[in-house]
């Protein structure tokens, strides 16, 4: 079948989503349901936390850390914390790493069950979600008998946590276990091996690992790609090193390795392994010892700076805290894994293959050749390549080359209408003369050759 | 206090430690039982520091730290041989290298291809104001997930023609983090697509990152609310 090609139109999504999942706009060029360009428009959750950070103490930091990702506040605690003792080379005792560790897993659990079902729920999978939920609380409930809040924790403080555990907590934990397990099970029976989820989910948005690393993927999104990492086992901090637990990676079981159901899949497989550390720190969690022990009464860093990285629910979550040895920091900056994971989805969402390919052949005049010695090929390059982008498509290759013409061109755009925009655009320059060329799949003509057709030369 | 009950609250810590909490327990006295508490909790925590030293973990986290401070040696040795003229050998450390703006790009490249660099991952852009009299300047944490070393790259530009040549085309996440260092200091990444700010509004007026950053009085009619100085 040939490609039917019709307008670009352009899709507005966002920015208040009806049931705020976040607050996204996105610009969607479509040509039917074929996304040809997305791009995300960010910054509406903007909320100045770094020049917040500036201008509190050390300590008044962290309530700030909860907000800046509400669903796994205890992991942005944990990393906060742990860059905080890292830099001020402070010890905690065991008890707390264990009691943290505990924290961490929970939420990581409590995460992902979100991001699960309200993934369902966009693919039209209502059930689901009302189960994850329900399960969630449970995990909040705990929190809620630790700390006193579901969401915003403020629980891990430098040097210590904020209240001891509770009379009762390691067995509702446990308890909380063992009602949890069977649930994986009746989630993948439910949703994972639905039809119409795999379906939807299968082989679609596929993120090849090369790319998820050049756009800092991190977390179980790169993970779905099929590359084994996860700083807890790679670049242990807190006490990670001491449990036994398994990197579940994309293997394309379904569909292609990367696609939208494999960082499903991977998901819900870290959810088992969270499982396991879980009844691992349980099981050597020191009965005794103060939580408060290690706790600083006023926090004030030597000079210098830290880089660290700790894994949160959604991949590598960084701080790099600058101290000038005053109470408050001079620079305290978040990498954050949703901004660069958020980055790649223009590349994996684009239906590139549907792009029709052109040669062109470019000659340049005299003004035009004398420009070019004057600013380099590469540079040149480079505003094609915006040139073409800008239009929806892409540079597949560019050289330059002596005889006839100067420069030979293969490029992907959405249609003819743009490549005839993009071409006049460049012929009223005066610059260069360029002559168009539509390239075809080897595959149309196959299609041809099966198309009978009558013709009659003149005279004949 | 007498040297009698000095010895008395010493002994029944001493006993408590071992854990006979009932030599404290049955000191009638009812103040020189809470000083005998007090003590006991005292002596508790100057055990908890001391422990640490001495256990195994202690000293396995030195060395894997040993371990990778060597490799940043390396890296940092390698880059300086490499490209003598571009870095600052006297601003370097073990941990991070200080390099001049010009070449930037060439040595980002061999950074990320050179089979003994092999840094396929650029953790992070941040920006930093030296002060409002000095510079400003840019921070790369760039980590190799091949041979698992990681290295701190530092460029300072003046504060009045803040330019950096831009490594988008070399790590494809430099993008959005140049627009965002872009967005919240001016620096201007030379040869960036599309530097345009990202968090905040296209027509947002400064820089809010920097130290001399004074906001603006009212946005589109909106009055914007100042920024509180010292929370305590």
């Amino acid at each position: 079948m040939g490609i039917v090609k019709g307008d670009q139109m352009i899709l507005n999504m966002g920015p208040q989503h009806p049931s705020t999942h976040g607050v996204l706009r996105l610009k969607i060029s479509t040509d039917g349901e074929i996304v040809s360009n997305i791009e995300p428009v960010i910054g509406y959750l903007h909320r100045c936390f770094e020049k917040h950070c500036e201008n509190c103490t050390y300590e008044q930091v962290i309530p700030f850390t909860d907000r800046c990702d509400y669903i796994a506040s205890m992991n942005n605690n944990f990393g906060y914390v742990v860059a905080m003792e890292k830099l001020m080379e402070i010890k905690v005792p065991d008890r707390v790493e264990y009691i943290r560790v505990i924290m961490a897993e929970l939420n990581r659990i409590a995460s992902h069950l979100l991001a699960l079902g309200v993934y369902g729920l966009d693919v039209g999978a209502f059930t689901p979600f009302l189960y994850m939920f329900r399960d969630r609380e449970r995990i909040l409930d705990i929190f809620e008998l630790t700390c006193g809040a579901r969401l915003l924790y403020n629980y891990m403080w430098v040097g210590g946590v904020s209240h001891d555990l509770p009379v009762g907590f390691v067995e509702t934990v446990y308890g909380f276990l063992d009602y949890f397990e069977p649930k994986l099970k009746e989630y993948n029976e439910i949703l994972t091996y639905n039809k119409i989820f795999i379906e939807r989910t299968a082989d679609v948005g596929v993120l090849p690992p090369e790319v998820a690393i050049s756009y800092g993927v991190s977390g179980p999104n790169l993970r779905g790609s099929g590359v084994k990492w996860d700083l807890r086992k790679d670049e242990p901090y807190s006490i990670y090193e001491r449990f036994d637990f398994d990197v579940p990676v994309g293997e394309g079981t379904i569909g292609t390795t990367g696609d939208c159901w494999d960082r499903f899949y991977v998901r819900m497989l870290e959810m088992t392994e969270s499982v396991k550390i879980l009844r691992q720190a349980l099981k050597d969690l020191p009965q005794d010892g103060d939580v408060h022990q290690a706790l600083p009464k006023k926090i004030r860093p030597p000079k210098g700076s830290i880089y660290q990285r700790t894994e949160s629910p959604r991949g590598d979550l960084a701080y790099y805290i600058i101290s000038d040895g005053s109470p408050q920091p001079y620079r305290l900056k978040m990498r954050s894994p949703a901004f660069t994971a958020l980055s790649v989805l223009n590349e994996i969402s684009r239906g590139v293959s549907r792009m029709p390919k052109y040669l062109l052949e470019g000659s340049y005049l005299a003004e035009g050749s004398k420009g070019l010695l004057k600013e380099g090929g590469t540079s040149r390059r480079k505003l094609v390549e915006g040139l073409a982008s800008s239009m929806g498509g892409s540079i597949e290759a560019l050289y330059y080359a002596f005889g006839e013409n100067d420069i030979y061109v293969i490029v992907d755009v959405p249609d003819d209408a743009t490549m005839t925009a993009l071409s006049l655009a460049v012929n009223a320059t005066g610059a260069l003369r360029l002559k168009t060329t539509v390239l075809m799949d080897p595959e149309i003509i196959d299609e041809a050759s099966t198309k009978s057709i009558s013709y009659r030369a003149p005279g004949q | 206090m007498t040297d009698n009950l000095e010895q008395l609250i010493k002994e029944a810590v001493e006993k408590a430690l071992e854990g006979d909490m009932d030599a404290i327990n049955n000191i009638e006295d009812r103040v020189t039982r809470s000083k005998a508490k007090a003590a006991l909790v005292k002596a508790k925590r100057e055990a908890a520091k001391e422990k640490p030293e001495v256990s195994s973990d202690e000293s396995d986290s030195t060395q894997d730290s040993a371990k990778i401070k060597t490799s940043n040696e390396n890296i940092a040795e390698l880059i300086i041989q490499q490209f003598p003229e571009d870095i600052n050998k006297d601003l370097s450390s073990e941990g991070h290298i200080q390099i001049h703006p010009k070449n930037w790009m060439a040595i980002a490249k061999y950074l990320r291809d050179d089979p003994a660099c092999l840094f396929d991952s650029l953790q992070c852009i941040t920006g930093v104001d030296l002060g409002e009299e000095s510079d400003l300047e840019v921070r790369y944490n760039l980590h190799s997930m091949t041979h698992l070393h990681a290295i701190e790259v530092r460029i300072t530009c003046s504060r009045n023609n803040a330019k950096v040549p831009s490594v988008e085309s070399i790590w494809r996440i430099g993008d959005w983090f140049e627009r965002e260092t872009y967005d919240m200091y001016g620096i201007e990444f030379d040869g960036h697509r599309d530097l345009s700010r990202i968090l905040l509004p296209e027509d947002w007026e400064g820089w809010p990152l920097r130290k001399d950053y004074d906001v603006q009085e009212t946005y589109h009619g909106i009055v914007v609310p100042k920024v509180k100085e010292g929370w305590e």
